[in-house]
């Protein structure tokens, strides 16, 4: 054991939040990190691995941000226990990287001197320095390092200067401590307790004094930032240019993924039937084609739209923008009794409601952080992208509609302002009935403009490649085998196929035809029919398998030309408006998802809350399904 | 052929089933096995086991 500890010794990156850690841990690790959990707990464990010239290893450990041990949130108390080494089976670290805004020394340097007094070597990450200097810093190193008594390497993270310089100082801090512990005992626990007010405060003094004698001119704000954000804050141009940035995302998604989508759908195509050519009609064959390449390949499809969304959320979230929105929708998130660091579990329930969940860790009021759990299902996660860009492909004419926007555009917006506009309204009611409570405040820090980083969207968009090829690999393919085997079994006798051919296909006698024509009842009065049931179930696992389960129903039901042609143009031949519209409204609101409900459970520690979201968001997708298919009919396009 | 496609189609349902019974299970056997992994020295292995696959 104690071979392969010494041989990778773990690091800590820690610092505030916004101070620069992952952006500094991605130039550290580069693609080697490893994403995963806390025993125990949701907060997410971020490993990197640094491999050295001698052959050792660094592994790398990013830490939630926190604004000092004294943690107030449990993403903090994370942080604060793993550089306490009170976490089991974390060792503690062998050294720390504090990553210091140099920006902003002055509210940084408070955690450094904390940290200090923790028996860990420590080393200074001054970082965005660039910027600093821009704005007139101007900082003597030596003295700095001198008054703090740790080595402090000047660093920009984004453009990967000074990660060298970093490593070779924690190297030698290692080094150093390791040498020395030979002739100490060691223990691995540290000891902390609560500081005094009066230590707070000549901590503080102490920062101060340091401040003093090391700057020769301290930062001026930017200009910059104050001019865009006169604009950008305004409350009225602010909030258009946030609308107008919305839409241009949402254009986005489908003008430029078009085809790169195409490419994917034709490639998936012809693999079908390459692979149908090489194989003897049977059921593999018909497993392979109709269940696995049918299934997983309509869900594959829609990865170039899912990073052209991530892309527009990680520039956004790098330049500075996003803490802008988050501030400009405090107003409406304030007025609907939400707390206004819910806006960020929202924002990235957009891609998906389960670190969306998770993120209202931050949120320390219980009642708050309950409500935002309950409202964060509603908002559109990416896994809706492939069911909406189906249907809206299939059924909205694309024509000019407002400017350079055109009309599927318009229609994916619309149902994109739907799941804004659901979460908030349910949070309002919510607030008033099962959740009452006072209003909460909000205070935030919004960091300055800055470029963002083509590294750091690269490595943003690799890993979210991954976790979609990751989820399309394991979950859709099994669930696609799954339909596949169910619409497939059991087999029709020879005897009964030849009567019953002339009828109805197999399909109908299936497992799967069976459970579809048994829940049809229940979804004839949204429009569906028994084969968007047979796909509606699987979806409750996971939501885009609901586009594979239509692939291969369709599929198995269809003859040889009928595979070759597009979902969309299947659909499009056999489903009205009316039908297409009240399943992207039931999509909008329904609790499809299985993981989600399994997180609330964890979450909220009970399952009452999961049942509560189950029966609440089926409820309103019945009823906005209902009332979508009646009213479209009405106006005579349901026929 | 040394089994027919219709018996392939069933092994490949019988293992997709042992897949995802190890995955629904790894709660009651991942603390045991990676304990008994980290006594046998096997750091590395039972890390990965631990951490590797719980990521989202």
């Amino acid at each position: 054991m104690s071979v392969s500890l010494q041989s990778s010794s773990l690091i800590a990156l820690a610092g505030l939040p916004n101070s620069g850690k992952t952006s500094l841990f991605n130039a550290l690790t580069g693609s080697r990190q490893k994403v995963a959990n806390y025993p125990g707990v949701t907060v997410e464990r971020k490993e990197g691995a640094i491999p050295l010239p001698d052959g050792r290893v660094l592994r790398v450990l990013d830490l939630p941000g926190t604004y000092s041990l004294d943690a107030r949130t449990p993403d903090e108390e994370i942080t604060r226990d793993v550089l306490l080494g009170r976490i089991q089976g974390e060792a503690p670290p062998a050294a720390l990287i504090v990553v210091v805004d140099a920006t902003n020394l002055e509210r940084n340097l408070g955690l450094v001197l904390e940290l200090r007094e923790l028996k860990v070597p420590l080393v200074l990450a001054l970082n965005m320095m660039d910027l600093a200097k821009k704005r007139g810093l101007d900082l003597d190193l030596e003295t700095f390092s001198n008054e703090l008594q740790i080595p402090v390497i000047p660093t920009v993270a984004v453009k990967n200067t000074g990660t060298d310089q970093i490593v070779t100082a924690v190297n030698l801090a290692i080094d150093r401590v390791a040498q020395e512990s030979r002739s100490k005992t060691k223990t691995g626990v540290q000891t902390w307790s609560k500081p005094e007010a009066s230590a707070v405060r000549d901590r503080f003094n102490e920062v101060d004094r340091i401040l003093r004698k090391s700057t020769r001119r301290s930062t001026a704000p930017s200009l910059w930032t104050e001019r865009l954000d006169r604009l950008f804050l305004h409350p009225i141009f602010g909030l258009s240019i946030l609308a107008l940035v919305l839409a241009l995302i949402f254009q986005a998604i489908f003008s430029w993924a078009s085809l790169p989508a195409d490419w994917i759908e034709s490639g998936v195509s012809a693999f079908g039937v390459w692979v149908g050519s090489l194989m003897a009609d049977g059921p593999l064959k018909d497993l392979l084609v109709n269940g696995v390449i049918s299934g997983v390949g309509s869900v594959v499809v829609f990865l170039p739209q899912i990073l052209i969304l991530f892309a527009f959320i990680l520039v956004l979230e790098d330049s500075g923008y996003l803490a802008r929105a988050a501030f400009m929708m405090d107003r409406i998130m304030g007025g609907v009794g939400l707390h206004g660091r819910a806006f960020i579990p929202l924002l990235s329930s957009y891609a998906c409601a389960i670190p969306g969940i998770l993120s209202t860790r931050t949120i320390a009021n219980p009642r708050d952080r309950l409500a935002t759990i309950l409202v964060a299902p509603l908002t559109t996660c990416s896994a809706r992208l492939p069911v909406y860009t189906l249907l809206v492909g299939a059924f909205v004419p694309d024509r000019p509609f407002l400017g350079p926007f055109r009309t599927q555009g318009a229609v994916l917006f619309a149902l994109y302002l739907l799941g804004t506009l659901a979460p908030l309204t349910m949070a309002w009611v919510f607030r008033r009935t099962v959740l009452k409570g006072p209003k909460p405040t909000l205070l935030m820090e919004l960091p300055t403009y800055k470029m963002p980083s083509l590294r750091g969207v690269v490595l943003g968009l690799v890993e979210r490649t991954k976790i979609f090829l990751r989820r399309a690999g394991t979950v859709i393919l099994s669930l696609s085998v799954l339909v596949w085997f169910l619409s497939s079994y059991p087999k029709v006798p020879a005897q009964g196929q030849q009567n019953q051919a002339s009828v109805m296909p197999a399909i109908h006698s299936s497992y799967a035809g069976t459970l579809g024509h048994a829940v049809e009842p229940l979804l004839r009065p949204l429009g569906f029919d028994w084969r968007v049931g047979i796909a509606l179930i699987p979806g409750f696992a996971a939501r885009e398998v609901m586009v594979s389960a239509l692939a291969t129903v369709y599929a198995i039901e269809g003859d040889e030309a009928t595979v070759e042609s597009a979902l969309s143009e299947r659909l499009a031949a056999s489903w009205t408006l009316a039908t297409a519209l009240s399943l992207m409204v039931w999509y909008v609101f329904a609790p499809q998802c299985l993981s989600t409900l399994a997180v609330v459970r964890r979450e909220t520690n009970s399952w009452r809350w999961s049942i509560f979201l189950l029966v609440y968001m089926t409820a309103l997708a019945y009823l906005a399904s209902f009332l979508t298919y009646r009213l479209v009919s009405g106006f005579g396009w349901g026929g | 052929m040394l089994v027919s496609q219709e018996q392939a189609v069933f092994g490949l349902m019988a293992l997709l089933g042992l897949y995802w019974l190890q995955r629904g299970t790894r709660w009651l056997w991942v603390g045991p096995v990676s304990g008994w992994l980290l006594k046998r020295g096997k750091v590395r292995l039972a890390m990965r086991l631990r951490f590797g696959k719980r990521c989202h």
